[in-house]
C-alpha cells in the first residue's frame, strides 16, 4: 500500500523518495522461512533508526503456541496440589499447636478472673493492673500487648476468653476512634506471627475479613482453584529466605538464624533516619486510621459483630471503652463530622445489643501532663489517674454484670486524688 | 491509572476494540484524544486543565507562526513561556523559594517563608517537552503547523507516552496520526513480547529490588560496601523500572499502529559519558542535545571555558528536570563534568577504544562513574551521602546484608539476562522463545500485584 502524499511533507526537492512500497515486505531467510519484517503502514525509510522494525517479534505459529502452553502448564504443575485453606497460619505452628493454644487458656484458668480488660498499648500503658484490682476489689486480667488490633482482639475473645472453663463475666475492650472497624489493620508482616499463634486450623471468619477482604471475586476464584496463584506468596517468601540463607552460609558460614539476626540488627528501626521512617509510618497509618468510615456500611465486614455474637452466646458482658487521643487535648481540635456520625451510628448499634460505651475522648480530667509519647500515658501520674477514671466509670456496669455490688475502694481513691493526680 | 494494574488492562482492551472497530482515521484520533484524557484525569481530573492549556497554546502558537512569520519569534517565546512557566511553577516554585530564602538568610536578611502546597501533576515534565518539540520545529521550519486540532491534541495526550515518555518528536509521531492505520497481525507479534518484557522488568525485577534499596537508603550510617551493593541494586532498579514503562508504552502504542522510539539501548554497556547518553533515556537526551546543547554551541564552542559551561549548564538543567532538589542538579553537573573531561581527553563523541582489554577498561571506568552518579541521584540528601561515605568501623552484619542484596539482585535479574541471551544467540528459535516466554509469563503471574508500586519516573 503506497503512502499518500501528506500535505505537511517537506517539499519534494528535499525528500528522499524511497523506491520501497509501504507494504508488507516478505523476505526469504537462509532457512527458507518467511517472516514479515515491516508492518504495512509506514514507510520506514523516513523514520530514524530508533523507530524501525522491532526485532522482538514473536513467531505466533501453532507449534510455538503449543510449546508455550506446554511450558506454562508444566510450570503450573510444580505448584500442585491445591491448598485447602487459602491463608496459611502455619507460621505459629512450631510454637503453636492445639496444645499450645490450650496452654494459653490454661494459664488464665488459675486466675479465675471475672473481669478481662482487652486492648493494645492504650491499655497496657494506660492501666495499672494491680491498682485497678485493688480499686474494684475484684480479680481482673489485663491483656494489652502493644500493636494489637481488632483481628487479634477477635481471636482472643473467640479462642481464649470464651473457651475458659470459668469465663470472665465482663470483657472491657479498649480502643481509639476507628480501631474496631479496621479488620485488615496489623494482620501482616511482623503482626502475622502473633495472629497465627492464636489461630486454630480453620479460621474462616478471620481469613475472610482480614486477609481476603480486598480480593475481587475473580481473584478469590483464582485463589481457590489455581495452585500457582495460591502459592505465589509462599514461593516469593521461600526464594527470598533461601537466597539470603545460602548467601550468608556460603560467604560467612552463618546459619539461617544468625543471618536473620544480622539483618534485624542492620535494619532495626533505631538504625533508620527517623524523619524518613516516621514519614513512611505516618503516611501509612494516617491513611488507614483517619480515613472517614461509615459505621453502618462497613459493620459486617469487621470483627465487631462477631465479638458481640460470641459474648452474647457465652453470657459475657462486653463493654467498649474509647480512650482519649493526645491530639484531642489541642483546644483547636474539632472532631470532624464523619467521626461524630460514626459514633452516633455505633451508639445506636451498641444500644440494640445492650453494650455500654464509655467514652473518655472528650474527658477534660486528662491533660498534657498525663501523657508520655504519642497517645500513651506516663507512669508517674497519667496511668494512675486513668486507672481511677476507668474503675469509677466501670463500677455500675460491673455491678450489673457480676450480679453483686462492686464498690470502689474510697480510701485508695482518695490517696490517688490527694497525690495531685487531678 | 498505572500500567501494572488490572484497570489499565481493561482500559486498553476496551479502547483497542473500539479503535479498530471505528476504522476512520479522524474518529480514531478523537477516540485516542478522549480516552487519553480519561486516562490522565483518572485520579486527578484537574490535571486536564494543564494539558489542555498546553495543547491550545502550542496549537495556536504554531498557527500564528505561519500566519505572521515576521513575529514568529514572539510566538515561540509565548509557547516557551507558557510551557516552561507551567513546569517551573508546579515543579520548582517551592525549590526556588526555599533557596532564595536561604541566600537572603546567608546575607543576614530573614524572609518569611512563602512556599505553597503545590501538587505536581504527573507527566508534566514529559508532555511539555513533547509539545515544545512541535513549536520549536515549526519555528525552525522543519515542520509545518497543523490545522487539525484533534491531531495535535491526540499527539500531545497520547496515553502510552503521556506520563513517563518516551518524549516523542512531533516530526516522528505527528505524521503517524495523520496517516490511515489498518490492523495487522504483526502488531500483536511485536506488541506481546514488548509488553511481557515490560511487565517482567517492572513486577519481577524493579519492584522487588526496590525493597532493599529503599531500606539501605533509609539507614543512618550504612557501610560503604553496603551502600555500593544497594547502589548496584538501584542501578538495576532504575533501569528496569524506566525501561519497563517504555516497553509497555511501545507495546501498547504498536497495538494502535503507532511506532514509538526506543528509549534505552543497553546503557550499562557504555564506554564513555557520551556513549551513555546515547543509550540512556534516548528521547530525553536527544531532546536536550537538539534544543539546548547544540543551540548553545555544543562541542563546536571554541574556548575551553565556553565548552565547560555548555556541558555543565546543559547537564545541570537535565538534572534539575529530574527533580526539584540539589542532589539531582549535582548529579546532572557531575555528568556534565564527565562529558567535558572525556571530550578534553579526546574520548568524547563517538570515541571507540581499540582492543578488547582497552574496551573492557573503558567500560569498567564508565560503569564505576555511572554507579557513583546513581548514588548522587538516589541519596535522600547530600549530607546523608557525605556521612555514609566516611570511613566506618567494620561491621560484619552490614557485609552480610550487602552480599545478600547482591545475590537477590542477581537472582531477580536472571530472567533479563536470559532474554538478552535469547536475543543474541537464538533470536528466531521458536523452541527457545516458547520456553523463555512461558517462564516469563509464569513469573509475571507470580509477582503481579494489582495497583502495585508507582514507576520511578512518574515523580518527574
Amino acid at each position: 500500500m503506497k503512502s499518500k502524499n501528506n500535505q505537511y511533507d517537506k517539499p519534494k526537492s528535499k525528500q528522499k523518495i524511497s523506491k520501497k512500497q509501504a507494504s508488507p515486505v516478505i523476505k526469504e531467510t537462509e532457512k527458507k522461512q518467511t517472516e514479515i519484517i515491516n508492518p504495512p503502514l509506514i514507510d520506514e525509510d523516513h523514520l530514524p533508526k530508533e523507530y524501525r522494525s522491532c526485532e522482538y517479534a514473536l513467531p505466533l505459529k501453532r507449534k510455538f503456541i503449543f510449546l508455550l502452553i506446554c511450558v506454562f502448564v508444566f510450570l503450573n504443575l510444580l505448584f500442585f496440589p491445591v491448598k485447602k485453606y487459602l491463608v496459611d497460619h502455619s507460621s505459629g505452628v512450631d510454637f503453636r499447636d492445639d496444645l499450645s493454644l490450650t496452654s494459653l487458656i490454661y494459664k488464665l484458668r488459675p486466675l479465675k478472673a471475672e473481669i478481662a480488660l482487652l486492648g493494645n498499648s492504650m491499655l497496657g500503658r494506660g492501666i495499672d493492673n494491680d491498682l485497678f484490682r485493688n480499686l474494684i476489689r475484684n480479680k481482673a486480667i489485663l491483656i494489652g500487648p502493644g500493636g494489637a488490633a481488632s483481628a487479634w482482639y477477635f481471636l482472643v475473645v473467640k479462642n481464649i476468653l470464651s473457651r475458659q472453663d470459668i469465663k470472665p463475666k465482663v470483657i472491657v475492650l479498649f480502643f481509639r476512634d476507628y480501631d474496631l472497624t479496621l479488620p485488615t489493620y496489623r494482620v501482616n508482616d511482623n503482626f502475622k506471627y502473633r495472629i497465627d499463634l492464636l489461630c486454630t486450623i480453620n479460621e474462616a471468619v478471620l481469613d475472610k475479613k482480614a486477609y481476603l477482604a480486598n480480593y475481587s471475586k475473580i481473584e478469590l476464584g483464582l485463589l481457590k482453584y489455581w495452585p500457582l496463584y495460591q502459592r505465589r506468596k509462599d514461593f516469593k517468601a521461600f526464594m527470598d529466605s533461601t537466597i539470603k540463607a545460602k548467601t550468608a552460609k556460603s560467604v560467612f558460614g552463618y546459619s539461617k538464624i544468625q543471618s536473620d539476626q544480622a539483618i534485624d540488627k542492620v535494619f532495626a528501626d533505631a538504625k533508620m533516619v527517623q524523619s524518613i521512617l516516621t514519614k513512611f509510618q505516618n503516611n501509612y497509618e494516617e491513611e488507614l486510621l483517619v480515613k472517614p468510615q461509615n459505621f453502618n456500611e462497613i459493620l459486617n465486614t469487621t470483627f465487631l459483630p462477631n465479638m458481640v455474637q460470641i459474648c452474647q452466646n457465652t453470657g459475657i458482658q462486653l463493654v467498649l471503652l474509647r480512650v482519649k487521643k493526645r491530639n484531642y487535648l489541642d483546644p483547636k481540635y474539632k472532631e470532624n463530622e464523619a467521626l461524630t456520625k460514626y459514633f452516633e451510628d455505633m451508639k445506636v448499634y451498641l444500644k440494640q445489643h445492650e453494650i455500654p460505651l464509655i467514652d473518655f475522648s472528650h474527658d477534660t480530667r486528662l491533660n498534657e501532663s498525663h501523657y508520655a509519647d504519642g497517645d500513651h500515658l506516663n507512669t508517674t501520674t497519667g496511668i494512675k489517674k486513668f486507672t481511677f477514671m476507668v474503675a469509677e466509670a466501670l463500677q455500675p456496669h460491673l455491678t450489673k454484670a457480676l450480679g453483686k455490688p462492686v464498690m470502689i475502694d474510697t480510701v485508695l481513691a482518695r490517696q490517688i486524688i490527694m497525690k495531685n493526680v487531678e | 491509572m498505572i500500567f501494572t494494574s488490572f484497570t489499565y488492562l481493561y482500559f486498553l482492551v476496551i479502547v483497542l476494540v473500539l479503535y479498530w472497530v471505528i476504522r476512520n482515521k479522524f474518529y480514531q484520533n478523537v477516540l485516542i484524544f478522549v480516552t487519553s484524557y480519561i486516562f490522565y484525569g483518572w485520579v486527578h481530573p484537574w490535571f486536564l486543565t494543564l494539558i489542555a492549556a498546553s495543547t491550545v497554546l502550542d496549537y495556536y502558537s504554531a498557527r500564528f507562526m505561519k500566519k505572521y512569520p515576521d513575529k514568529k519569534k514572539w510566538f515561540l517565546y509565548m509557547s516557551l513561556a507558557g510551557n516552561l512557566g507551567m513546569l517551573c511553577f508546579f515543579k520548582y516554585f517551592n525549590f526556588f523559594a526555599e533557596n532564595i530564602q536561604s541566600v537572603f538568610a546567608l546575607m543576614g536578611f530573614q524572609l518569611s517563608p512563602f512556599t505553597l502546597k503545590i501538587f505536581l501533576p504527573v507527566g508534566l515534565s514529559f508532555y511539555t517537552f513533547q509539545t515544545l518539540s512541535y513549536t520549536i520545529n515549526v519555528y525552525r521550519g522543519t515542520l509545518e503547523p497543523r490545522k487539525n486540532f484533534i491531531d495535535i491534541a491526540a499527539f500531545v495526550s497520547f496515553f502510552p507516552v503521556l506520563v513517563a515518555g518516551p518524549i516523542e518528536r512531533a516530526s516522528n509521531l505527528l505524521p503517524q496520526f495523520e496517516k490511515e492505520r489498518k490492523f495487522a497481525l504483526s502488531f500483536i507479534n511485536i506488541a506481546i513480547p514488548l509488553l511481557l518484557r515490560g511487565y517482567l522488568k517492572k513486577l519481577v525485577i524493579a519492584d522487588n529490588v526496590s525493597i532493599f534499596v529503599d531500606k539501605v537508603y533509609m539507614l543512618q550510617n550504612p557501610s560503604t560496601f553496603l551502600l555500593i551493593a544497594a547502589t548496584l541494586a538501584f542501578a538495576v532498579q532504575i533501569y528496569t523500572d524506566f525501561s519497563a514503562y517504555t516497553d509497555i508504552a511501545r507495546g501498547s502504542a504498536i497495538l494502535f499502529g503507532f511506532r514509538l522510539m526506543e528509549n534505552f539501548k543497553s546503557p550499562y554497556s557504555a564506554i564513555s559519558p557520551s556513549d551513555f547518553w546515547r543509550r540512556w533515556h534516548i528521547s530525553f537526551s536527544t531532546w536536550i542535545r537538539d534544543y539546548l546543547y547544540i543551540p548553545l554551541g555544543g562541542s563546536k564552542v571554541k574556548t575551553t571555558l565556553g565548552f565547560f559551561l555548555v556541558c555543565v549548564a546543559t547537564m545541570g538543567i537535565s538534572g534539575l528536570w529530574h527533580g526539584a532538589s540539589w542532589h539531582f542538579v549535582i548529579w546532572g553537573i557531575y555528568h556534565g563534568l564527565l562529558v567535558f573531561a572525556y571530550h578534553k581527553l579526546g574520548m568524547g563523541g563517538k570515541w571507540q577504544p581499540k582492543g578488547v582489554i582497552k574496551r573492557f577498561i573503558a567500560w569498567f571506568i564508565m560503569f564505576t562513574f555511572t554507579i557513583f552518579g546513581w548514588m548522587l541521584f538516589r541519596t535522600p540528601n547530600m549530607e546523608w551521602l557525605f556521612e555514609a561515605l566516611k570511613p566506618q568501623p567494620y561491621q560484619i552484619e552490614m557485609s552480610v546484608a550487602a552480599f545478600q542484596i547482591i545475590a537477590l539482585t542477581a537472582f531477580f535479574s536472571f530472567p533479563l539476562f536470559l532474554i538478552k541471551l535469547m536475543d543474541k544467540y537464538a533470536p528466531k528459535n521458536q523452541y527457545v522463545h516458547a520456553i523463555v516466554y512461558g517462564f516469563i509469563f509464569t513469573l509475571i503471574l507470580i509477582f503481579f500485584q494489582d495497583a502495585g508500586q508507582d514507576f520511578i519516573y512518574f515523580q518527574f
